[in-house]
């Protein structure tokens, strides 16, 4: 997008040009610009078209949206569609949810990766590595719908295998899918189960990449492997733990809608601990089949999640500068 | 030089490339073009419905009811079944987007009618009716009609079926033998128990259908109660209370008898304990996990469960008195989309699906030959050919009640002659609601029903499933709802409700 920059003595403006040749900062980078814009142009095209056209739909938040009207001719109406989020304490609750979800998500997330990654960067034998690898990656590829029915399975009120392990040393069964408390737990569970092999993999591939002489080195002083892991691995595959952090913070305010949608059931009783913004914007398109509230809430996660990666980098900036996304 | 206009040439056929990718499914033939048909201009007509998944042999179907409608109407018809459980889903963006349709299938209780009307997204039908359905429009009396409008106008054909709601149960034949029970002396839900215990013990399976959908005891009507508006769920009057008295439902002994029973059939296991999708409790059924449903015991309907699920049943309504109202008479109807091209020969289409016992029984039975053989033309029976079953037929939608005029239905087997008129009876002779004919309008009081609706799932239907004892939950339950402008919606139903006896008097 900015291959414009790239090119050293781009900021002189020649005004003889035409207006295209002034864009791309003269007839001599013209060349060189034009074709790398060129070849960036289908990945612009991509983000204007799925990212940047979709937000003229966010006027319809604002409307009173008929279908037979559309999109223009539909009444503006200001912020009544956003009376039904904040009437009670459900934009509290969601918002809650899916904050708190998702904080447990990144860090249990990124410890297990890490303790996994390093434990895996132990494993010599190359054909038993990529044996575990698979074995761990391969969750990732499950449809949560899928993995709803394992779980429907181990917590089924009448057949679950956890209640019949529970009856039989004497304790009293469980309605998992009446009891909400138990949720988060639940879910945490199920995401690492899905995302550690993933996670994992990528911090394998970071560790493998620092030199062997840090750990030879070390070795000869009589370092033991913990503080290998201390001093050399963490420290040198911080930076990858930032950025993968802070990416996942830009998305904390997206939840994932499979997993908290499918696997507690869409139950209604579970709604205190599971519902979360985007569980929630589905349901009130579905239930209600009013496509303005919907919007509404929609808007409502635009926002608080712009404010929140906003916030994050802020602060990350604050802690070092090179960190920071922008 | 010439390298460097090489890479933009072939940045150029990269873009090309995409841009025709994305081009290409606009480019496809657009749906219901006719194929092959070798008319010349056949006006193209889709047809949206629920069904369970997409029947083997629909294409053929399809084709053979072309056949007639090429002929009669020049119209050529494309039916799209859309699965039980996405329906609603798909409909409603579907209709949101605008994507083009012309015949749907609406209903109070999926695909919502009223919701769509508010939304614009149906066309009024009014003069379209008149001119183009005469017969159609002939079948019913206007009093029903009337039960269709939305401030005065028209928007869907309602199917002739039963409308009272003759709520009762369904029991399986060869476990009331097994256990020597008869529904002869079963005049309410309770009545039953004496059976589902013998049937919970002697079996070894809960023996109460229940899914996702369906799980209470809970049923307005039965209780003698006109629940003016399926989506609002919680407001209700008493169908002969003369003074149009609206009230929370959730406050009336009823309700409160009707969720302690739910309780204790679930404390008792004839309830099951957890829910299963419509689907997956239905193949429960069918495996016999089992043994009575509760449903709407219309006549007939032993032979119409029967077909779904596989059991021998017997059936008894236990609703007395019947009570007719608006969302009943209104229960299933087909509309057509503001957006359709062709509303004409949606509605000529409509004419014959209504009309026409032939291309109705094709779309509601299947081929005969293929899917049915004649067992008694005299009385319009039919059977399974040689072979097939209700579970091996390449078209079962057993639907009979979504495609049109009911009464127009072969019988599937001698048992069911004389359901239809025994039907038309019940239509006929049950009490007519106070309010039959009233429909709530939405508009003034949307944020309030999207508050409550969040409220209701969450805090009633686990006392309704009877989960949980209502002295327990209905406190919290019924705070959170003022709190969320249960008293407003109230007040704002019942100040339509009089407005309209006011223009309506009766």
């Amino acid at each position: 997008m900015t291959t414009g920059t790239m090119t050293p003595g781009a900021a002189k403006p020649q005004p003889h040009h035409g207006p295209l040749t002034r864009l791309f900062g003269g007839r001599r980078n013209l060349q060189t610009t034009l074709s790398l814009t060129l070849m960036a142009l289908p990945g612009i095209i991509a983000l204007l078209v799925f990212a940047y056209l979709p937000m003229v739909g966010l006027v319809i938040a604002f409307k009173n949206y008929r279908f037979a009207d559309g999109l223009w001719g539909s009444a503006w109406v200001g912020f009544d569609n956003f009376r039904f989020l904040f009437g009670t304490d459900v934009a509290w609750r969601i918002t809650r949810n899916t904050l708190l979800m998702n904080s447990i998500f990144i860090i249990t997330g990124t410890v297990a990766s890490l303790v996994i990654a390093l434990l895996m960067n132990e494993v010599y034998t190359s054909w038993v590595s990529k044996y575990y690898q698979t074995l761990l990656f391969f969750p990732y590829f499950v449809s949560w719908v899928i993995v709803s029915y394992f779980v429907f399975g181990f917590l089924n009120a009448e057949t679950g295998i956890v209640n019949q392990v529970i009856t039989a040393f004497g304790g009293d069964p469980i309605s998992w899918y009446r009891e909400a408390r138990y949720w988060p737990l639940i879910l945490t569970f199920s995401h690492l189960w899905n995302s550690v092999g993933f996670g994992s993999i990528i911090y394998l591939a970071g560790i493998l990449a620092i030199d062997p002489a840090y750990y030879e080195a070390a070795k000869i002083d009589g370092a033991s492997k913990l503080q290998q892991v201390r001093y050399i691995t963490l420290p040198l595959i911080l930076p990858l733990i930032i950025i993968l952090v802070l990416l996942s913070i830009g998305r904390i305010f997206n939840a994932d809608f499979g997993l908290f949608y499918f696997v507690p059931r869409d139950n209604p009783q579970l709604y205190p601990t599971t519902d979360v913004i985007d569980t929630f914007v589905y349901r009130s398109l579905v239930r209600l089949g009013n496509i303005s509230m919907a919007a509404a809430a929609g808007f409502y996660q635009s926002v608080v999640g712009f404010v929140l990666v906003l916030l994050a980098n802020w602060f990350v900036r604050r802690i070092n500068r090179d960190y920071a996304l922008f | 030089m010439v390298h460097r206009s090489r890479s933009i040439l072939l940045s150029l056929v990269l873009i090309l490339a995409v841009v025709a990718g994305c081009a290409a499914p606009g480019a496809a033939p657009a749906p219901g073009a006719p194929g092959g048909q070798g008319g010349t201009a056949l006006i193209p007509v889709t047809y949206t419905y629920a069904g369970g998944g997409v029947p083997r042999d629909l294409q053929m179907v399809q084709d053979a009811i072309n056949a007639i409608l090429n002929e009669s109407i020049g119209v050529n018809l494309t039916l799209e079944p859309i699965d039980w459980g996405a329906f609603n889903e798909r409909m409603q963006l579907r209709l949101a987007a605008g994507e083009p349709c012309d015949i749907i299938f609406t209903a109070p209780w999926i695909n919502s009618y009223t919701n769509n009307v508010a939304n614009g997204a149906l066309l009024p039908l009014d003069d379209l009716l008149k001119e183009h359905a005469p017969g159609l429009w002939a079948s019913m009396p206007p009093t029903t009609w009337d039960a269709a409008r939305i401030n005065g106008v028209i928007y869907g054909v309602i199917n002739q079926q039963i409308f009272p709601k003759p709520w009762g149960v369904h029991a399986r034949k060869d476990l009331l033998e097994k256990y020597n029970f008869s529904l002869d002396n079963v005049k309410r839900w309770e009545d039953m128990e004496p059976w589902l215990e013998a049937v919970k013990n002697g079996e070894g399976i809960t023996p109460v259908y229940a899914d996702q959908g369906s799980y209470s005891l809970w049923r307005p009507q039965y209780y003698g109660y006109d629940p003016l508006d399926d989506g609002i769920r919680f407001v209700g009057i008493k169908a002969d209370d003369e003074t149009l008295t609206v009230v929370n439902l959730y406050e009336t002994p009823e309700y409160i008898e009707a969720v302690n029973l739910t309780k204790r059939w679930v404390d008792l296991g004839y309830f099951p304990r957890e829910l299963l999708p419509r689907d997956e409790a239905r193949a429960a059924f069918r495996a016999g996990l089992f043994a009575m449903g509760y449903h709407v015991e219309k006549p007939g309907n032993d032979v119409e469960m029967q077909t779904a699920v596989g059991w021998e049943f017997v059936s008894k309504n236990l609703t007395d008195p019947l009570i007719l109202d608006t969302a009943g008479a209104t229960a299933t109807m087909n509309a057509i989309c503001a957006t359709s091209r062709n509303p004409v020969a949606a509605m000529k289409v409509l004419e014959v699906l209504n009309t026409d016992p032939v291309v109705y029984n094709l779309l509601a039975r299947g081929i005969e030959g293929v899917h049915w053989v004649w067992e008694d033309k005299a009385n319009r029976v039919i059977t399974y050919p040689e072979g097939v079953t209700s579970a091996t037929s390449g078209y079962e939608p057993n639907t009979d009640w979504m495609f049109g005029n009911q009464f127009n239905a072969y019988y599937r087997s001698a048992a069911q002659v004389g359901a239809w008129e025994a039907t038309k009876i019940m239509n006929d002779t049950a009490y007519p609601s106070q309010a039959l004919g009233f429909v709530v309008d939405r508009k003034p009081i949307e944020t309030e029903i999207a508050q409550l609706i969040a409220v209701m799932d969450e805090l009633e239907r686990p006392i309704a499933q009877g989960y949980i004892a209502y002295e327990v939950g209905a406190p919290e339950l019924l705070a959170r709802m003022n709190a969320a402008g249960a008293q407003k919606v109230i007040e704002e139903v019942q100040r339509q409700l009089l407005a309209w006896r006011e223009a309506n008097p009766r």
